[in-house]
């Protein structure tokens, strides 16, 4: 069931997310969505409406490729894999992103004697 | 439209997917499919909820959705192999069977003359008062030309095998002679020149039309053979057309090699005087074709007046015999001895194949509930995403078709192996079979009507789903519980049809063998040999003595004879004779068969004299005319006298003039079933006969050498005179085998429908008593834990087998005494409700069901009551 605390995803962080969540093999998009929810504890929320034109803009920039094949009960679904460059790009994003946790954070948790001296 | 650059369908079908996989897990977690639905749609916001709802709402095109449904059914049945091969294979046998025995019928029942409008042509057939076949006269067919007012035309022929020397060589052709308006009647238009017109019947011109076959083979399809001269015996006769390909005249399985008008006989028949404009002879066959607005059963009625008025007029003594009845029968199909022979063997066989493809089905619909039954859920989910319930119907017929498809194909295959080996088993002869548009035509049908038989079952199955208990985990298999589910009555079904086929068999085989239990009453052991003497000119009894005397020296023979008839092969009434102290009654058969032999013929042929003498050498030309009876002309005519010495003729103001001088033992004459006709045998020298048969008596039986044996008889009888053909040389078991051919392939055929029957059935309840025992191993683990021993539970797995199988009995015992009537007049001393057949095809399924039931009921005792209780 939904948590009631559930959190809207940050603008620009979904493309992250799904590259993350394709890193170890293929999987098609409603996969996608239960795994990012499942990995975050059910807190991030992912708009399934927002996924497909995400999922596009990875392909267009040829960061994951898709293809169409057979679900396990037995309907046909569009399966999406990173491509090498996506992995890269991944790799680079979640550096990017844990320097600016770690900024936000410290932003977030300085104190004000350190701020003064 | 397209959305991110892929396509519309592309697009919505990956949208269709994801909503399906989130409405299964909402339904996992609990919802009710509405909800499910609904928080599906919910998940990708609202505008494109709206979006989706307008695209379902919007109706696929047809050949879309079908083509969807073909790609999903195709990829599930790519899915269970094993299931597949299964149902294919079952179906491609049932279907071949099918398309096999429908090729037969078709070609021997339904295939029509290729000529104008051939359902509005009927045989106007001739009956003697006993009700045989008979012809009709020149004079009694003009007779009835000119006043016949239910035919638009009405035409006469006859058939007549003729020599025709073609220069090098001479060669036995078969002639028909037609009245002038045949093949107008027909509507058959020339190939080339032109056909025989009525002027040309009146004038008796000397000419012919070809056949197409026999254009191409004698005279290459050239054009110069119009104007040439065939030449016949003593008579030439100028050809003027070619009839067109495929028209081979009106007797179906024995072509004519050309046409004659009926006005040329009188020229044809060398000395034989002419049988034109007389009463006396008949000799031709009428057809004729029905006015527009008539119907067969209306010229019938208008046919007793003219019955009566032609009776009127014949002379006192054959009123007895000759017209006892003229007969309307259709004519479209043209005339076939065939079809006599085999019509209501066939008849029978389509019905009991027709009755294996029904159990085929049962068998599949059963599978197929099975696997409908594992697929509820899928369904269920189906329903719950807004599919329309038609269209899951929809799909699982589409699936059937897909499988029904995949086993025609392999059905036609296997037909045309059946065909084959069923021409070969039965030794049927003059028969053309092929796989052709009617059989086609035929299988897609019977296939289809197959699909939509079972695939129905599974279907209804499915519009009792209920989403919501099924989805939740709850059901208990609704349906296949139930008292009357469909595979329960399909099982039934299957019993009780599987009880038909299997008494049906085993009418047919104890006919077969009571029938080859009969004693012909002559030696079969001895061979015969069939001669073609049409080419030998000059005396057959010469021909005839010259034989024997060249075959009494091969080494090995003991004994040789000659007869004009053979077994099986005797046209030989002859009517009426006329006995001393002998006062027939009024509407007694005065015909009797008739048989010129020579001398040796009841010795070598084991026939015994029972009184007076066999016929000696002294028996020829110029002595006392003598003949043998045989019992049953004895009995008939002299109640115990003894019949040696007495006198008779052949015609009653003939002087009685030839003398009985034995009595032989009843041996059979045409075929096995119908009792000794009164059969007069008399010498062939003093008859003057020809040894069309010849019987020779061996003095050994082992294989090797009765293989030289054959070739030093074929060279004997050769060196004779090298113009004889050798028809054929075989045992008289041959020949009484021949005779059997239609009950061979009916009982042979029968019997693997019955073996087929029987396993269908066996696995059909092997399949739902097994799983009946994995819904139930719960039930069981409770019962064993409470103490029920391993009979309670074998007793209530066999329970259910019993029942089941009990009921579809009593209904098989049902319809198998309605099949009885319907092939009485196949069996042959066996009752068509005999009940010791009807009892051990009773016990034979009373077997197969225990077989069935043992393995799951032993399954069920094994079952141990922890695990089951722990799992279920």
């Amino acid at each position: 069931m939904p948590k009631a605390n559930r959190v809207p995803l940050l603008p620009g962080t979904l493309e992250m997310l799904v590259l993350q969540s394709l890193l170890f093999g293929s999987r098609h998009g409603h996969g996608i969505a239960t795994t990012i929810q499942r990995t975050s504890d059910e807190l991030l929320l992912v708009d399934h409406g927002s996924l497909y034109p995400a999922l596009q803009r990875l392909e267009r920039a040829g960061l994951i490729a898709s293809a169409w094949g057979i679900s396990d009960n037995n309907r046909r679904a569009r399966f999406y894999k990173l491509t090498r460059a996506g992995r890269k790009k991944l790799v680079a994003e979640t550096g990017k992103w844990e320097q600016l946790v770690r900024a936000v954070k410290g932003v977030l948790q300085a104190r004000p004697e350190e701020e003064q001296a | 439209m397209k959305w991110f650059g892929r396509g519309d369908r592309d697009y919505r079908e990956e949208l269709d997917a994801h909503l399906e996989m989130e409405v299964r897990e909402n339904l996992d977690r609990g919802m009710s499919p509405h909800e499910a639905r609904q928080a599906a749609l919910r998940t990708f916001g609202n505008a494109l909820a709206v979006r989706q709802q307008l695209a379902e709402a919007r109706p696929l095109h047809f050949w879309q959705t079908l083509s969807q449904d073909v790609r999903y059914g195709a990829r599930l049945l790519k899915r269970s192999p094993g299931l597949t091969a299964t149902i294919v294979f079952t179906l491609a046998l049932a279907i071949g069977a099918n398309a096999a025995i429908f090729s037969l019928v078709e070609a021997v029942l339904l295939r029509m003359l290729p000529v104008r409008e051939p359902h509005s042509l009927v045989i106007v057939r001739a009956l003697s008062r006993q009700g045989a076949r008979d012809s009709f006269s020149h004079t009694d067919y003009e007779w009835l030309r000119d006043h016949s007012r239910a035919f638009s035309a009405i035409s006469a022929s006859a058939v007549w095998k003729m020599t025709l020397d073609a220069g090098d060589h001479k060669e036995r052709v078969t002639a028909e002679l037609v009245s002038g308006n045949y093949f107008a009647l027909l509507g058959v238009e020339p190939a080339a020149g032109r056909m025989i017109t009525v002027d040309d019947d009146h004038h008796g011109r000397l000419i012919a039309v070809l056949s197409h076959a026999f254009w191409q083979r004698s005279f290459a399809g050239r054009d110069d053979a119009l104007g040439r001269n065939l030449r016949l015996d003593g008579a030439s006769l100028t050809i003027v057309g070619v009839a067109p390909p495929g028209f081979e005249g009106e007797f179906a399985g024995s072509p004519s090699d050309f046409w004659i008008p009926l006005g040329a006989q009188p020229a044809l028949s060398a000395g034989g005087g002419s049988t034109l404009h007389t009463r006396n002879v008949s000799w031709l066959d009428v057809m004729a074709r029905l006015r527009p607005g008539v119907t067969a059963a209306q010229a019938q009625a208008g046919m007793q007046p003219l019955l009566e008025s032609l009776r009127a007029d014949l002379r006192v003594d054959s009123q007895n015999d000759y017209l006892g009845a003229i007969t309307i029968e259709p004519g479209g199909g043209g005339l076939s001895g065939l079809r006599d022979y085999y019509a209501q063997p066939l008849r029978l066989l389509m019905a009991l194949v027709a009755v294996v493809l029904l159990i085929a089905c049962a068998n599949v619909a059963n599978l197929l509930v099975a696997q409908s039954a594992a697929r509820r859920r899928e369904f269920a989910v189906r329903l719950a995403i807004g599919a329309g319930r038609a269209r899951v119907v929809r799909q699982l017929l589409t699936e059937s078709f897909l499988l029904v498809a995949m086993a025609s194909v392999a059905g036609l295959a296997l037909a045309d192996g059946i065909v084959r080996m069923l021409l070969a088993v039965s030794a049927v002869q003059g028969l053309e079979v092929h796989l052709n548009r009617s059989v086609l035509a035929f299988t897609v049908a019977i296939s289809s009507a197959a699909a939509v038989t079972f695939g129905l079952a599974p279907a209804l199955q499915c519009n009792r789903i209920d989403p919501w208990p099924t989805l939740k985990g709850r059901t208990t298999g609704a349906g296949t519980g139930a008292r009357f589910s469909p595979s329960r009555l399909l099982v039934v079904m299957q019993t009780a049809l599987s009880l038909v086929l299997v008494i049906a068999s085993g009418l047919l085989l104890r006919t077969l063998l009571n029938l080859k239990a009969i004693d012909p009453g002559f030696d079969e052991q001895v061979l015969e040999a069939n001669l073609d003497t049409s080419l030998v000119s000059g005396n057959g009894v010469a021909l005839g003595t010259a034989l024997l005397e060249r075959l009494s020296t091969v080494p090995g023979v003991e004994r040789a004879s000659f007869s004009q008839f053979g077994f099986g092969r005797g046209a030989s009434r002859i009517c009426c004779i006329s006995l001393e102290g002998y006062v027939p009654h009024a509407n007694e058969d005065k015909s009797v068969r008739i048989q010129p032999v020579s001398a040796e013929y009841f010795r070598s042929l084991s026939i015994p004299v029972i009184a007076g003498r066999p016929f000696a050498d002294t028996d020829r030309n110029r002595a006392p005319r003598v003949a043998i009876i045989n019992e049953t002309m004895a009995r008939h005519y002299f109640r115990g006298a003894d019949p040696v010495g007495k006198r008779f003729a052949w015609w009653h103001t003939a002087p009685k003039d030839i003398e009985i001088v034995g009595v032989v033992k009843d041996a059979k004459y045409d075929n096995l079933r119908q009792d000794s006709p009164r059969l007069v045998y008399l010498p062939a020298l003093q008859q003057g006969s020809g040894p069309n048969f010849v019987q020779i008596r061996a003095k050994t039986h082992s294989e090797r050498q009765v293989a030289t044996l054959f070739q030093n008889l074929r060279s004997a009888i050769r060196a004779v005179h090298p113009g004889i053909r050798i028809v054929s040389l075989e045992p008289l078991s041959a020949a009484v085998n021949r005779t059997l051919a239609p009950e061979r392939l009916v009982s042979w055929l029968s019997m693997g429908f019955g073996i087929v029957a029987i396993l269908l059935t066996s696995v059909g309840l092997y399949g739902i008593l097994a799983y009946n025992v994995v819904r139930k191993t719960k039930e069981f683990g409770i019962r064993m834990a409470l103490g029920a021993g391993r009979l309670t539970i074998v007793r209530m797995v066999m329970t259910e087998a019993v029942l089941l199988v009990g009921i579809g009995l009593i209904f098989g015992l049902a319809a198998a005494v309605s099949f009885g009537n319907l092939a009485a007049k196949l069996l042959f001393g066996v009752q068509p409700r005999d009940t010791m057949t009807f009892a051990s095809a009773t016990l034979i399924l009373v077997l197969v069901a225990i077989a069935a039931g043992y393995i799951p009921a032993r399954r069920a005792t094994r079952v141990e009551p922890a695990t089951a209780l722990r799992n279920g």
